[in-house]
């Protein structure tokens, strides 16, 4: 329970080359918690975190050229949560859901979890974030990358990253006293 | 407020370092807190303490340090951050998902990629097929609507005929690939009226002429029965007019019988436009006196037996590149030797094409023009022997036959000089066996 952010922060590159069989197992058993949790703070429906963050374990290791980096794929599948759920974001716009299927064993195990978060101010904060800025924030600080990684990942100039996370932090600091006062 | 960051310090058992910093509002202690440990079992308590420390924090940050001081604002979202996720776990079956949808996905994309290829090979195979308007012989050809009428209909039209024939089959053909087909060709063969037009269309083969008695049930031909010779392209003669050929073989073990006479057409030119060049069935009273008529029935053909495409290529009086004043210039004697070098057969400047000729051969400007369309075109590598210095390089059309099953893929026929006119394809004619192969031009009217 306590091993929230070790997975998402420090080992970037700690998977071992192997068979692409063993690099999902591994790589799965590595990140997945910390990219479900990454899907959970940027998306607005936490129902398909488990989708986005599948959906993009699939096609990372369904290309094998990236499967071929083994110190790249943590990098590969943060940017692919990140563009899914930017996308899952859009689609909801336009009444479309990602995946049609819903999860079925989600729903009762982590309701009670899923319930706090959804509840949480902080989330509710996130939301009201621009997008961008939200997607800055959370991987400045959730996931611990520097601005240049930021930039690098979201594929915007690190003046951008600056400008989002500074502006970010105020509209976040605005929306907290907001909702607590 | 202290004491809610308190409640929410002691719940979630952080670090003591970031607990001062926190509830101090200042970055003193941010250097032993960054460490990212978050806190277990949030629950709403542990929450509302959270807000609470977090509001102390931000309110404490803002009014002590206005300018620039976000470290701790930092801190404390990507505390904040990491303990509202802190309990989401991953739910059960993801691995065994992904692991069964990755393979699935690969080969999707696999086939995404074929599928891509394959339709750029069916596009690229079908477009100049198409652009003939005479592909694979389905269709009679543009400017001979009645050369094609029997060829095309004897097929379907007799099909209540041969649908009687399968039971009585003497020799069913095992294992071909064409066995639904044959049963609604098979009344052609028996009529008397196919084996008296192909006597009139050339020599006929044993094996043909004894199963079109029979009346048996003969397969039609299909795209690996067949193979293709290389052409055969004659020398121009002082008309500029081309007679050669295109050779099949039936290179399977098993007769069979062609669904149709195939398709001529014009796949490159060099040059000269394209749109000159026109492709035709030979009728009587055409220019192309030397060919065999179209309206033969396509043969059967016995094992190692094949059949010849003539064709037949008329140029035009006039090319329309070509000036009136250069047609009249060129003596006839360059226009010989010029295509004789181009030409891989005859090395004889003259006499070489006369067996199908018919046109006067010297001085007639017609015959000139074709040869003095080179000083618009393009350069061709062949053209260098020629000794005329001011003989330029002529145009050229490559022209291509496939037959009817549409395969094997067209033979190539270059047409030297070719720079506007008309291909002629006559009948087609039975070759028996290849050692008995006549050599020289196609046939002598």
């Amino acid at each position: 329970m306590t091993a929230v952010a070790p997975g998402a922060a420090d080992s970037g590159a700690g998977t071992d080359a192997g068979t692409s069989e063993d690099l999902l197992t591994e790589t799965y058993q590595a990140h997945y918690r910390s990219l479900l949790r990454l899907a959970a703070l940027l998306l607005d429906d936490l129902s398909t975190c488990e989708d986005v963050v599948q959906e993009a374990f699939i096609r990372v290791h369904a290309a094998r050229r990236r499967v071929r980096e083994p110190e790249k794929t943590l990098a590969y599948l943060r940017q692919t949560v990140v563009n899914l759920s930017r996308s899952t974001l859009r689609r909801r716009i336009l009444g479309l859901r990602l995946l049609q299927k819903p999860m079925p064993d989600m729903a009762s195990a982590e309701e009670g979890a899923y319930d706090a978060l959804e509840r949480d101010q902080l989330k509710a904060a996130l939301r009201g974030l621009q997008r961008r800025q939200r997607e800055v924030l959370v991987l400045r600080y959730f996931v611990d990358m520097t601005e240049a990684q930021v930039a690098e990942t979201l594929g915007i100039s690190l003046g951008s990253v600056k400008a989002y996370g500074s502006r970010g932090l105020a509209a976040l600091r605005v929306q907290m006293e907001a909702g607590h006062g | 407020m202290a004491d809610g960051a308190g409640k929410c310090n002691a719940g979630g058992g952080a670090g003591d370092g970031r607990s001062s910093g926190r509830d101090a509002g200042l970055g003193s202690g941010l250097g032993s807190g960054a460490g990212s440990g978050a806190g277990s079992g949030v629950g709403p308590e542990l929450n509302a303490g959270l807000h609470a420390g977090l509001h102390a924090g931000l309110d404490s940050g803002l009014d002590a340090d206005l300018d620039a001081d976000l470290t701790t604002d930092e801190l404390i979202v990507r505390d904040l951050m990491h303990r509202v996720v802190s309990d989401i776990q991953p739910a059960p079956g993801g691995l065994p998902r992904i692991r069964t949808a990755v393979p699935r996905r690969r080969a999707a994309r696999r086939g995404a990629w074929t599928g891509a290829a394959a339709l750029a090979v069916a596009v690229a195979i079908a477009l100049p097929t198409l652009h003939t308007g005479d592909h694979l012989g389905l269709s009679g050809g543009p400017g001979s609507p009645h050369a094609n009428g029997p060829a095309a209909t004897a097929p379907s039209g007799t099909t209540p005929d041969g649908t009687t024939v399968p039971g009585a089959s003497p020799h069913p053909d095992p294992g071909g690939p064409g066995a639904g087909q044959p049963s609604g060709t098979a009344g052609a063969s028996p009529t008397p009226g196919a084996s008296s037009v192909r006597a009139d269309g050339g020599t006929t083969a044993p094996a043909t002429a004894s199963s079109s008695g029979d009346g048996p049930v003969v397969p039609l031909c299909t795209r690996l029965d067949l193979g293709q010779d290389g052409p055969q392209v004659g020398s121009a003669d002082a008309g500029g007019r081309i007679y050669g050929w295109f050779a099949v073989t039936n290179v399977s073990g098993r007769s069979c019988r062609l669904g149709g006479p195939g398709a001529v057409f014009v796949t490159a030119v060099s040059g000269t436009d394209r749109s000159r060049i026109r492709v035709t069935d030979h009728t009587a009273g055409d220019p192309a006196t030397g060919l065999p008529l179209a309206d033969t029935d396509p043969p059967v053909l016995a094992p190692q037996a094949g059949y010849r495409v003539p064709f037949a290529w008329i140029p035009d009086a006039v090319c329309p590149t070509a000036g009136p004043g250069t047609a009249t210039a060129a003596p006839t004697g360059q226009s010989g030797a010029n295509q004789a070098a181009l030409t891989t057969q005859a090395p004889a400047a003259t006499g070489a094409p006369g067996s199908g000729a018919s046109a006067a051969p010297t001085s007639n400007p017609q015959t000139s023009a074709s040869p003095t369309a080179g000083p618009t075109s393009a350069p061709s590598p062949t053209a260098t022997p020629t000794p005329n210095p001011t003989a330029p390089n002529p145009p050229s059309a490559t022209i291509a036959y496939t037959p009817a099953p549409g395969s094997p893929s067209a033979a190539m026929a270059v047409l030297p000089g070719a720079c506007a006119g008309t291909v002629y394809r006559g009948g087609l004619q039975a070759v028996n066996a290849p050692t008995q192969q006549p050599s020289g031009t196609p046939s002598a009217g």
